[in-house]
């Protein structure tokens, strides 16, 4: 009995470990064209904590990401907006993806093909670093590669 | 006053029923004519934005000079951007790419065009090889500022740099949208960076 409340205990304190806090999925880095200097990485992350904030981001693949955000006037002009201690609620699932907000590798180190995977770290003021595995996609002959399309899921 | 006016009624009773006659026809054809219009436009899914466009040329991967109106005959989709874009760009030629695919024969008559708006660092041979790694067909544009001013004139587009750190380290302003020229070389549909490519290869369907 006293074996059982212990690992009962440990199984809530386990599933709460997972449960708060932050969680990054579904990362994916853009197949750079050839000459391409720079590339875009594209990444969800849920916030079950409390609020918090990106301090910075770090890939094997660039010397240089930033967080950005693609505007679109109504005139069909599109400008990029560089975004600084971007903030995550507590409850909120921010997305990074084509059309809008991404992370700009600039200066890539390598050539990146389809198929190969990078571990990503995002490192949080509060909640420290976290890492995740990020894999490059390909540009594909069917499904639309902007933020209206689904398939860019896993 | 009313016996008057029975009277002329009366004795012109034909001219009034022909003029009658006339005026319903008249707003019929004219009615016809309007819905038709407006279904000829609404039947597209891109956004009808018909403007003559004034001929320009610029310069290939090859270094070759390339006017607009060397595609007459063909339908051409044209977007703005340049390679060191890392999101717009890429996802839109990306999507250029697979609509260019679903065309399957009807590939001759269309013609996908990237102008680079960043001269600076996007040369010929950096753009070809850009634009080719989408599709081989795929041609890649620039030119001197004042060609690219010119473009942009007749386009009724805006670009300019951002973010400028270095001279070599910016960002750019520029059209997302994709446009589509018919074969006569006339500006016909617009369409915005988000649209859903099957929409697009509907249109093209219908033009070819």
């Amino acid at each position: 009995m006293k074996y059982l409340i212990i690992i009962l205990f440990a199984l809530i304190s386990c599933s709460q470990d997972t449960g708060s806090g932050i969680e990054i999925k579904n990362a994916w880095i853009r197949e750079a064209p050839p000459g391409a200097t720079v590339a875009a990485l594209y990444l969800e992350i849920n916030n079950n904590g409390g609020e918090d904030r990106i301090v910075s981001i770090n890939t094997p693949v660039s010397e240089i990401a930033e967080i950005h955000n693609t505007q679109v006037a109504p005139d069909g002009t599109g400008k990029m907006i560089k975004l600084e201690n971007v903030s995550i609620q507590s409850g909120e699932l921010l997305k990074f993806s084509p059309g809008g907000k991404h992370i700009m590798l600039i200066n890539l180190k390598k050539v990146l093909k389809p198929g190969e995977v990078y571990e990503v770290t995002v490192d949080f003021k509060n909640s420290g670093q976290k890492s995740v595995n990020a894999v490059v996609k390909g540009f594909s002959n069917s499904g639309d590669e902007n933020h209206s399309g689904h398939s860019m899921g896993h | 006053m009313s016996r008057l006016f029975l009277n002329i009624v009366m004795n012109n009773k034909a001219k009034i029923i022909s003029l009658i006659l006339i005026l319903f026809i008249a707003i019929i054809s004219v009615m016809a004519y309007l819905i038709y219009q407006a279904k000829n436009k609404e039947t597209f899914n891109g956004f009808y934005n018909e403007k003559v466009l004034d001929d320009f040329s610029l310069k290939d991967g090859k270094g070759k000079d390339v006017s607009l109106s060397e595609y007459k005959g063909k339908l051409v989709l044209l977007n703005f951007g340049y390679t060191s874009c890392p999101d717009i760009c890429p996802t839109t030629l990306g999507n250029l790419r697979s609509i260019y695919s679903k065309l399957d024969e009807k590939q001759d008559d269309v013609q996908v065009v990237f102008i680079s708006i960043d001269p600076d660092r996007d040369n010929p041979e950096k753009l070809d090889e850009y634009v080719n790694f989408f599709n081989d067909d795929f041609i890649g544009l620039t030119g001197t500022e004042d060609q690219l001013k010119e473009v942009s004139d007749i386009f009724n587009i805006f670009y300019f740099k951002e973010g400028v750190n270095t001279d070599k380290d910016y960002l750019m302003s520029h059209p997302t949208s994709i446009y589509l020229i018919d074969r006569e070389g006339k500006l016909i549909l617009k369409y915005p960076h988000n649209t859903k490519q099957e929409f697009v290869v509907e249109d093209l369907k219908r033009l070819l």
